[in-house]
């Protein structure tokens, strides 16, 4: 009988074992594994310079000036009178504003247009809450004095 | 005592058979794990490859903006697009440039001051692909006749086989 009840807690303990190894499969892949893409925030920041780099550099009607080149101005006085009777400074953000329209908002990133270090600092959308990929970029106004535009795209 | 050995056997054959379901259902538990974690594998190896082609693409030295050897970042010259992308389109150029665009598809399209149509530069992807990867970006499109720079996107689909 004494050999019985040996029997079966030996079968008994092999049971808890196949159960115990079952978990700790299911906890390695279920709870261990990393599931984030590496590829993804490379992409997003590359996204994020580029669309700084081009937006800065895009010519606009007001005068056949670029985007940095009103960006200067608004820091300095926003006295260019641009289209629709408006000075550089509303000018470039509207006109920003439909550059992102145009790409981030169509490829649905959310994102934080931001332009800081001037009188009339401006930003558009909301700022990221969780996740984000920023990129900063400095436009120098005049020696000693630069403005920083930055862009972050919300993970 | 023989129905006894017979029960003991019944008994040892009901043990292995329970045994066998559970290591097969294991077995089976594990195979489904490791095929997915191959899929997935292979999939961030192909979002890999479309990135790295996404930004071989951007520094193509037949498309940049090159002014007296100084090259303007991000941008691609539209007369150099146009004429790049006709030669594209003979055969012998699609193979000579299999390396670098491999099967994959690149459009690009001006989206300010006002948004054209979409320009496919080169389109060569296999009948059959498993997957596409989509990777975007924004790039400045110099247009030498009238020393504008617009803002354009270029749209670059990779497919794997």
């Amino acid at each position: 009988m004494g050999n019985k009840a040996q029997m079966e807690i030996l079968g008994l303990a092999i049971v808890v074992v196949l159960i115990s190894l079952a978990l700790l499969f299911a906890v390695q892949f279920f709870l261990l594994k990393p599931v984030s893409d590496e590829v993804k925030p490379a992409k997003e920041s590359v996204v994020a310079a580029n669309f700084l780099s081009s937006c800065l550099g895009t010519t606009t009607f007001c005068h056949g000036r670029t985007v940095k080149e009103l960006l200067q101005d608004c820091a300095l006085s926003g006295a260019l009178v641009c289209p629709g009777d408006i000075n550089s400074c509303l000018y470039v953000k509207q006109e920003i504003e439909k550059m992102l329209d145009a790409s981030l908002d169509v490829w649905k990133k959310e994102c934080f247009f931001s332009v800081n270090g001037m009188a009339s600092d401006f930003s558009i959308g909301s700022e990221c809450l969780g996740e984000k990929e920023y990129k900063q970029y400095p436009v120098v106004v005049r020696p000693g004095f630069d403005i920083i535009v930055s862009l972050e795209i919300c993970g | 005592m023989e129905k006894k050995a017979q029960i003991r056997m019944f008994e040892m054959l009901a043990v292995l058979i329970v045994f066998l379901v559970l290591l097969s259902i294991g077995a089976v538990f594990y195979f489904r794990m490791q095929h997915s974690s191959v899929a997935k594998e292979i999939a961030r190896a192909e979002s890999l490859h479309s990135f790295e082609l996404f930004q071989k693409m951007s520094y193509l030295p037949e498309l940049d903006c090159s002014f007296r050897s100084i090259t303007k970042d991000n941008c691609f010259d539209v007369i150099k697009l146009k004429e790049f992308s006709t030669l594209l389109e003979s055969e012998e150029m699609k193979i000579d440039y299999f390396d670098v665009f491999g099967f994959s598809t690149v459009k690009i399209k001006k989206i300010y001051p006002f948004v054209g149509d979409w320009f496919v530069l080169y389109s060569n992807f296999p009948q059959d692909y498993s997957s596409k990867q989509i990777s975007y970006s924004t790039v400045l499109l110099y247009n030498a006749s009238s020393d504008f720079y617009d803002l354009g996107i270029v749209e670059v689909s990779f497919y794997g086989e």
